[in-house]
């Protein structure tokens, strides 16, 4: 009897130890996941899709009319957080190359594997879209390089995949390490990226983050479509102001996401109908 | 290119197209502008940095009442217009070489470009 009780209480244990073994893989394969969640958006606007889709896919005119506004209401608006869609990489859209003797080890066994595991590129504004897209990442700037440089309209920029740092010679001077972006659509554009840093994921490493100016520039010359360019779309506030003003005019081009009904069967001023809104997160 | 030394630029630029107007209109004829006539436009350009490069401008006009010929020289500076050319693939690898060359100011310089078709 009194074994029967001991096997008893060994079996609860190894059970209970089965399912802390279980939570705690759990915790740590979904970690990510869980940190991104819980998102910080304290004292932010974010512009959403009002039928609940994660991309925007808003015409680039939205975010070039704001951006051109912004200068009236800097008083508000701390800063402007944007990223476009995705852009494929290919022989029919945009093509990449690099100064001649720029590119070393291009014959190592994963040069293909790696170099041509670079997909995609998207226009950013901050490495926030790099850290929230890839999943634990971080993102590394060069010496004398930082992230203010991706809102730079005079100069063009791009975060590599550190994947492929292997293959960049590190013999040329800083300034002299970049990418040359074209488009099949705008042969006669070329868009010369400094490389300012690279980033680092456990997810894929298929994508490089150009400057957003740079990445609009590219897609203009390239006679792209524009109508779905702007993934995301976020404006940090400075604290302790009065928004209203700045509320104002947002409503003139996105709904009131607490007062949605307002909207309905309204157009904004480029006289679309409300497809977007706006929250505020407060602090 | 900085700031600061594309505003030089301008102002340079302006104060020049000033200049040459000026003399240019001192030389000139009694008629005016009206009478004037665009016989040719040459262009001419430098390079200034991979963004852009300097036109230099040169309208020839005539009077169409006495004939007097004259010059007129503008300034400005525009993109690069890029003609890219395949050299080939690089053995070995999945590169091509390409020479991209300004239509413009015929500046040059060699790419290594990925290839995304397997070789």
């Amino acid at each position: 009897m009194r074994k029967k009780i001991i096997v008893k209480k060994n079996l609860w244990i190894l059970v209970i130890c089965i399912i802390v073994v279980l939570v705690a893989t759990a915790l740590i394969v979904f970690r990510d996941d869980l940190i991104k969640q819980g998102n910080n958006y304290d004292n932010m606007i974010i512009i959403e899709r009002i039928d609940g889709q994660e991309s925007l896919r808003m015409p680039y005119k939205y975010l070039d009319k704001i951006l051109r506004d912004k200068s009236f209401y800097l008083e508000e608006i701390e800063s402007i957080s944007v990223s476009s869609v995705k852009f494929e990489i290919g022989e029919e859209s945009i093509g990449w190359g690099i100064d001649e003797g720029g590119l070393v080890n291009t014959e190592d066994k994963d040069a293909v594997e790696i170099l041509g595991g670079i997909k995609y590129c998207k226009g950013i504004t901050d490495i926030y879209a790099i850290i929230t897209e890839k999943k634990n990442s971080s993102v590394e700037f060069y010496e004398g390089y930082y992230a203010e440089m991706l809102i730079n309209n005079r100069e063009d920029y791009v975060i590599i995949p550190s994947s492929m740092s292997k293959f960049i010679n590190e013999d040329l001077a800083p300034e002299e390490k970049r990418m040359i972006l074209h488009h099949s659509g705008g042969p006669g554009y070329l868009g010369f990226c400094t490389i300012i840093g690279e980033y680092n994921t456990k997810d894929e490493y298929d994508t490089i983050y150009i400057s957003y100016p740079g990445m609009a520039n590219l897609i203009q010359a390239g006679n792209i479509d524009m109508s779905e360019y702007v993934d995301t779309f976020a404006i940090k506030l400075h604290e302790g102001k009065d928004y209203t003003k700045l509320i104002e005019y947002l409503n003139t081009y996105f709904a009131d996401a607490d007062s949605l009904e307002k909207y309905e069967g309204k157009t904004n001023r480029f006289d679309d109908p409300y497809i977007y809104q706006f929250v505020h997160y407060s602090k | 290119m900085k700031k600061t030394n594309k505003l030089v630029l301008c102002i340079l630029i302006i104060a020049l197209i000033t200049l040459s107007s000026i003399t240019a209109y001192a030389a000139m004829c009694s008629h005016g502008w009206e009478y004037w006539e665009v016989m040719d436009v040459d262009y001419d350009y430098e390079y200034i940095d991979s963004g852009v490069c300097y036109a230099t401008i040169t309208t020839y006009v005539e009077c169409k009442i006495c004939g007097t010929t004259g010059e007129l020289m503008s300034y400005g500076i525009n993109s690069h217009e890029w003609v890219r050319e395949d050299l080939g693939h690089i053995p070995g690898t999945n590169m091509h070489r390409f020479n991209n060359t300004c239509n413009n100011c015929g500046y040059s310089f060699i790419t290594e470009d990925f290839c995304s078709i397997p070789h």
